[in-house]
Order: structure tokens, then sequence, then C-alpha cells
């Protein structure tokens, strides 16, 4: 099974059943981000328990321990027989009471397996008992990867369910707030987009990761509009849209220049307010300029870890002027990316699409020996001789033009001081 | 009474959770992780054969397999897969499609073989993983077999299974026997860690006269095919199990091929000396008390319980601690109902020694204030709330890929330098 059956030219890439699926996947470094318990745990004030057999927990939970995000989770072991059975639902009440005696938390998300999913299991007495009980908000999630395409990814889901805590909400519409959903790590106050925004008079900034409390997290009922910079916050968004009247823009975050221009031209049009960004995108490409002039003979392979759309980095980097030749994507594209898949196949036609999570290319490195820069850490396992760049949502967040000068300068520290990829996977856990 | 036994099962709870009479609390972790369970152990038994490790059920059970709790992994060929089922195959069946997946991946990959390991959802919804062996190997002309996991069973059951499974589809008469052959048992990296880990243990046993027919789970160097020592693995003549998960595959050996076994894990100057006597069917040695003060009254060791009890008997003897207890976090039961074939065995019940993966218990034990000094898988040491003198040692059932590459030792005299090393350098409590 040689590399090529893992991989199909941009040419050939059409439609989505072109790209290039295995028989047997899940064995490639990126599963498209099932981080349900650091999603949950966005939300301020909230716990997180996981329910189930001892390898789902384990699953779900490693990453979320590798990063230390132990304080607010907890697990609670369930037998197979036991949930065929039906009896694990008094013991899952049990433990949920005892750990809601030892926490202050006002939140309390359960999570469940794909074997409670599939077996159907009716959590809603629990819950409403729970509820009676400790006066705690309790919200069921599932982590279940038997889900995956058919309905919203997990991480998706919980982080749709802070809903609940907005719908009843009393708004008193804020002309002047704007509500920044899909961030992990947050965008700084001082960073681009924040300045961009309080310039046009918009004062009222809101994150979730940075809401102290609910009570402050529910003043996002408040906000003129959403700003939607990862998709998983699209369902949120929408239901605020549809349900509170809070139109919504998806404005996913960008690295090339022309999209960026196209994310602060639908952000005008959103908020309603002219935006003062020409002054920005100036002085971006020319702080870019020599940066790029040093790239241009390299070549460049792009992965799914990275924050944003691969097809978006790809594109950026081909429109700078440099030469992509492979991307490492899975096979869900969202709307957007066909279109710049479009362009690309107009501009770049003989970069090579991979699989990145097709068996043929486990191991497979020969191959892209002669990548000299590797964005996403999934990348970076296949280019054994790049520079590794991981551009991780795990590390700080940019947002416009900074965004594009950061992925360069971050691509210059990489190749004078480079981290190997294996550290960046096993020493700073940035896979996923 | 009766009034309390009508009030609201929460109610009830809220005000004692043990209140339910019969009612066994369901096991909570919040600081630690809960351990790797049966198809973790299948993966770590199968994984250096050159086989196709399919983990039937949805993909996210192969793919955290790989990121983490199997370091081999990175940048290696692709050996544990999903099947990754999806809700509808659940419910429809769909059984053909993925056998043809399998059948294809298996062939195109040239696998020598393919070993399907069940899941909670191949539990929960009765996938008849035996009869895809058999059209399995019908289609790719290959050995198939199953191993009966699900997803709450102990690692070790699973590669005990594995082993079990491996011998049946491969194991050869013995055309001779080799004397003094030993074949070690269950050494898998999720209770042993790298193999250079084992290697001190190995070379022990050559240098004592006994030379290493088989290890299980790592094919022999310079043999082209890695199955050639499990197939020549009864030419042995006797067996030595390091973990738990090898002792069903020696008592199997005991009864078909007649070859006798001891337990232990050699650890420091005084285990070097046990298991060459053990295999000569004499009792270890007894060993002087070493002079000067030891460097902690009351030990507790945490872990793998083979191991466990290895590092019990160094202590002890290498370094004069008086007391020694251990927590076992896999079952440890059978290893004290020593079988007709066993010779000797270095595993010695103390008092005080438990069976848990109980966090909540664990970390009572471990914050016991007669115990000042801790040996245990580095995750562990977030359970204590004092200054007790704590030695990692990695258990990678627990810790995966975040210790992996921790400098340690345990095997014979390294296991020796490795806890000197780590008393004169950690600070008493």
């Amino acid at each position: 099974m040689g590399v090529d059956q893992a991989g199909i030219s941009l040419e050939k890439l059409t439609r989505r059943e072109d790209f290039p699926f295995a028989p047997l996947e899940g064995v490639g470094p990126n599963l498209a981000g099932w981080g349900v318990i650091e999603t949950c745990l966005i939300l301020p004030e909230s716990l997180c328990v996981m329910a189930g057999p001892s390898a789902c927990l384990r699953h779900s939970a490693f990453m979320a321990h590798a990063r230390g995000f132990t304080d607010r989770f907890y697990m609670l072991c369930v037998p197979e027989l036991d949930m065929t059975l039906g009896r694990h639902l008094e013991k899952v009440e049990q433990g949920i009471l005892e750990i809601a005696r030892e926490r202050p938390e006002k939140v309390l998300f359960l999570i469940v397996g794909c074997p409670d999913y599939i077996l159907g299991t009716d959590f809603t007495g629990v819950i409403a008992r729970l509820e009676a009980a400790t006066g705690r908000r309790i919200i069921l999630g599932a982590m279940a990867p038997i889900t995956i395409g058919l309905k919203d990814s997990p991480f998706t889901a919980a982080y749709t369910t802070f809903f609940d805590f907005l719908k009843h909400e009393e708004r008193t519409p804020d002309p002047d707030a704007v509500n920044i959903l899909g961030t992990f790590m947050p965008l700084a106050a001082d960073g681009e987009l924040y300045t961009v925004l309080r310039r046009a008079g918009m004062e009222r900034l809101r994150q979730i990761p940075l809401c102290a409390d609910l009570d402050e997290f529910s003043r996002m009922a408040d906000a003129a509009c959403s700003l939607v910079l990862h998709p998983l916050a699209n369902s949120l968004a929408a239901r605020m849209d549809k349900d509170m009247g809070i139109p919504t823009r998806f404005v996913p975050t960008a690295y090339g220049f022309a999209a960026i221009a196209e994310r602060y031209a639908a952000i005008e049009e959103t908020v309603g307010r002219p935006l003062d960004t020409a002054g920005l995108e100036r002085e971006a490409k020319k702080a870019a300029a020599p940066l790029l002039d040093a790239l241009r003979d390299k070549t460049i392979a792009v992965g799914c870890a990275i924050n944003g759309s691969p097809y978006e980095l790809a594109a950026g980097l081909t429109d700078m002027g440099l030469r992509v030749e492979a991307i490492f994507g899975r096979g869900a594209f969202a709307a957007y990316e066909w279109k710049l898949i479009e362009k690309l196949r107009e501009t770049a036609p003989h970069i090579r699409v991979y699989n990145v999570s097709h068996p043929a290319l486990c191991g497979q490195t020969a191959p892209f020996d002669h990548i000299d820069v590797a964005y996403g850490v999934d990348a970076g396992m296949f280019c054994a001789n790049a520079a590794n760049v991981p551009l991780s949502r795990y590390q700080e967040q940019k947002y416009g033009y900074e965004n594009a000068l950061w992925m360069l300068e971050q691509t210059h520290e990489a190749l004078r001081n480079p981290v190997s990829n294996h550290d960046w996977i096993y020493k700073h856990q940035f896979l996923i | 009474m009766l009034q309390e036994t009508h009030a609201p099962l929460t109610a009830r709870i809220a005000e004692d959770p043990t209140a339910m009479p019969g009612m066994q609390g369901v096991k909570r972790y919040h600081k630690l992780l809960p351990l790797a369970t049966g198809y973790f152990g299948v993966s770590s038994a199968l994984y250096a054969f050159d086989g196709l490790v399919v983990v039937y059920g949805p993909a996210g059970g192969a793919w955290h397999i790989n990121i983490e709790d199997e370091p081999r992994w990175y940048r290696g060929p692709a050996t544990v897969v999903g099947a990754g089922l999806l809700e509808m195959d659940v419910i429809l069946g769909n059984d053909a499609k993925f056998i043809d997946n399998i059948a294809r991946v298996a062939t195109t990959l040239e696998r020598r073989f393919v070993a399907l390991a069940g899941t909670p959802i191949s539990e929960i919804i009765g996938t008849d993983l035996k009869g895809f062996c058999r059209t399995l190997e019908s289609k790719t002309s290959r050995p198939v077999f199953m191993v009966p996991t699900a997803g709450s069973e102990p690692y070790p059951e699973g590669a005990s299974k594995a082993f079990l499974a491996l011998a049946r589809k491969f194991m050869l008469p013995p055309a001779k026997k080799r004397k003094n052959g030993v074949n070690v048992l269950g050494a898998i990296h999720l209770s042993t860690g790298k193999e250079e880990h084992v290697e001190p243990l190995l070379a022990s046993l050559e240098e004592a006269g006994f030379p290493v027919v088989s290890v299980f789970s790592v094919p022999r160097p310079g043999q082209a095919d890695p199955l050639q020592a499990i197939r020549e693995a009864p030419e042995a003549e006797m067996n030595l199990v390091v973990c738990t998960s090898g002792l069903a595959l020696a008592e199997q050996m005991h009864a078909a091929h007649g070859i006798p076994y001891v337990v232990g894990m050699p650890v420091g100057r005084s285990g070097r000396g046990d298991i060459p006597r053990l295999l000569r069917g004499q009792p270890p040695a007894p060993a002087q008390a070493p002079t000067g003060p030891p460097p902690c009254n009351r030990a507790l060791v945490i872990g793998e319980p083979v191991l466990g009890y290895g590092l019990k008997r160094c202590l002890r003897l290498d370094f004069g601690v008086p007391e020694v207890d251990v927590v076992a976090v896999t079952p440890s039961e059978a290893l004290f109902r020593t079988g007709p074939g066993c010779l000797g065995t270095l595993v010695e019940r103390g008092p005080r020694d438990v069976c848990t993966d109980s966090e909540r218990d664990i970390a009572a034990m471990m914050n016991d204030p007669a115990v000042d000094c801790v040996i245990a898988d580095p995750c562990y040491a977030a359970l204590l709330t004092g200054k007790t003198r704590f030695i990692p040692l990695p258990h990678i059932a627990m810790s995966a890929r975040l210790n992996w590459d921790m400098p340690y030792e345990y095997a014979v005299d390294k296991g020796y330098e490795y806890l000197a090393g780590q008393f004169s350098g950690s600070p008493r409590p």
C-alpha cells in the first residue's frame, strides 16, 4: 500500500468523494479535535463529570490530564454489563451527588460515551433529581465518535449547550457589544481585532474563556452581533441568531492577506460600522516582505492540526508567492474551503492532498524529505526534515493581519531554533 | 428505619452516600487516569509482531491508543487501527463491509496476521468476532484470531488473552529442547516500559547460563520472522513470568508442553541471583542484611504486582527497609495460587499488601503518616498531601507517553543503582 494511495492532486479533488478515504482509518495523528472535556470547561463556574467504561474515560481524559485540565474534571467508571442492564443510573447519580457535595461549581456537565449513546440511555430522570437535590444545572453531553460525520461533533455539541445559559436571559440589546465565539486560548485584549473594534466604538467585547463567571457570560445575550472564529461555534451562534435575534457572521481565523481583508469586510458589514484596517494591512505587508523573501526557496506542507483551515493557509502562502506542495487533511470540508480549493486548483494544481488518517501514510517520511517547512504537528510527523511550525490553538491566538505576521515570525523562529515534531507532540502536548 | 427506606434515593444519599444497603459506590477518578484496559493490553502484547490489530469499535479507540498509550506508534507503520464503526453500522450490522475493509488493509499492508480486539461497543451489540475470523482467514489467507475484550477489564487480562491466542495460532510442537532455554512471559510495554528496561534482566539470564528463547511481547533480535521465537517457544525448558499477563500462558505451556515456570521480576542486586536459583529449583538465597541505616522505615510500592513484589524484595534485602507494603493496581490473586507447574516465586504477600486501583484508597494509603517513602508512577504524586519521599517509577499503563522517556530502571543491578540514586538524591520527609 504505497503513499500514493493516500493522496490525490488538487487538480483531481473536485468533490468530497474524490478524497482518498481509507477502508480503515483512525491511525493518523489527527482526529480533528475531540477535546470535549476542555470545551465544556471553557464555560465559567462549570465542572465536567464523565461516566462510562474505563477505556472510554481514559481515551477522553488523557489529553485533558496532559494539559492540566484536572481540577474541574471527574470520571465515574461504569462496567459495560451495568450499562446494558441499566444498573448504572443509580450509581452515576450517587457519584455525582458526592461530587456536588464537594464542589461549589454551579454547572455540571455529565458526559457519556458511545455505549450510553447507542443504548439510548435516558438520563432525564437522573438529571431532574440531581438538579432538585443539588440546586445546580446539569447538562448532558456525549463523547461519541460513533457519530462522526453524522451529527455535530461532540465538542461542537458541547459548545452549543452553552446556549442553555443564555436563552432565558432578559435581553438589553447593547449596540456597542460584540461576542467573539470559538476561541480556546483567548484573543488578547490588546490584540488587533480588539483594537479595530474598539476604534469603531464597540466597547464591550466578550469571549467565553475570559468570562469570569456565569453572570458575565450571560451578558453575551446583550450583544449586537456575534463573530465566529472557529467552526465549532457556528451552531451556538446560529441558536443565538434564531432564538435571540443576535446576528452572526462566520469569520474564521485566516493567514492570507486577501482572506483577512475579506474577514474584515464581513465584520464591517456585520457590526454596521466602518473599520479602519487599511493602515494595518499596509504595515503588515511591509513587515512581511523580508520574511517572505527568506522563504521563497522553501517547499512547504500544511496540515489540518493548525488553528484554521489548511486550505486557507495553503492559499494564503501561495498568494504570498511561496511554494506549497502538500496538504494533509481529513475528508470533511467546510463550504468555504471548496472555494479555496477551486482557487488553488488554478494557482497551484500541483499540490497533493493526503488523507492524514490513511494507513498507507503511517511511517512514511521519505516521500516528504524535501519539505522544508511543515505547518501543523500532523504535517510535521511526515515531513521529518522540515522545520515544524505548529500554529496550534493551544498557542497564543492572533487575529487579522497580526496573525499573518505571527505565522511568518513563527516560521522563522522554527527555522532558527527548531523544536522537533516529537517534542511539539510529546512535550508541548500540541496534538489534537 | 422504615421511613428512611421510603425516602427518595437522592435525599438519603445526599445525607450519606453510603446509606444505600448493598450499593457499591461507583469508582471515581479525579487526579488519576483510569488504567489502560483490555484492548490496550491486546495492542501492547501484539504490537511488535508485524500484525494488524483491529480495535473493533468507533475510530476513537485505536486512535487514542496510538497517540497516547503506544509511543512506538510515532512514525511507525499502521499497526493498531480502528474499525471505525458509526451509528448506522451498529444499528444495521454492516458486518460484511467491515470484514471487507479489514481484509483489504491487512492484505495491502502485507501483515502477517490479523487480531480483532473487542471494545465496549462490540460487547454491547454482541458482534461475532469469532465468525469474523473465519471469514477473514479465507479472504486474506492469513492467520486471524480474536481476543475477547470489552472496555473495563484490566489490561493484563487483555494481554494474557492475546498471548494465549498467539500461542494457539503460532506455537509449534518442539522439534528439540534448548538446554536451560527460558521464555520470558508478560513483558508488555504497559507493564515493563521500553524494551531497554528489560534488557538487563535478559542479559543476566544469559550470563547465568539461561539462554533466552523468546520474550512475550517482542521479537528476538536477528530473526527475520518476528514470530519465529513465538513458534519456537516450546523448545524452552522453563518459563519466567515477569508480569501477571504472562501467568496464564505459563500455565497453558505447562499443561501443553510440560514446561515449568517461575514467577518474579528480579529487582536490585538481590534480584540478580534470585531468578537463576528459582530456575534451578532452589529457593532464593538468604541475603545478608545491609549495613547502615535504611533510607526509609516504611515504603509503599504502587504498580504492577510482580514488579511491585520485586521492588519490595529489593527494598528489604538491598536497602534494609524494614517495612514494605505493595499496592497491586491490577489483579494479583492468581499470583498467590501457585499452579502445578510453578517451581518458585518471588511474590510474597505481606499483611498490609492490597490489590486496588481506587484513587481514594490509594490516596489514603499514600498519606498514612507511617509511610515515609512511596515508589510509584509519577502521576500518583498528585495524591500526596504531605512531604513523603516520592520515588518515580513509571507504569506505562497509567502515564503512557507522559513518562515514556523518563530515565529509570528496575531490573537487577541497574534497578539497585536507580533506587540508590533516588534515595541519595531525593529529600527525606
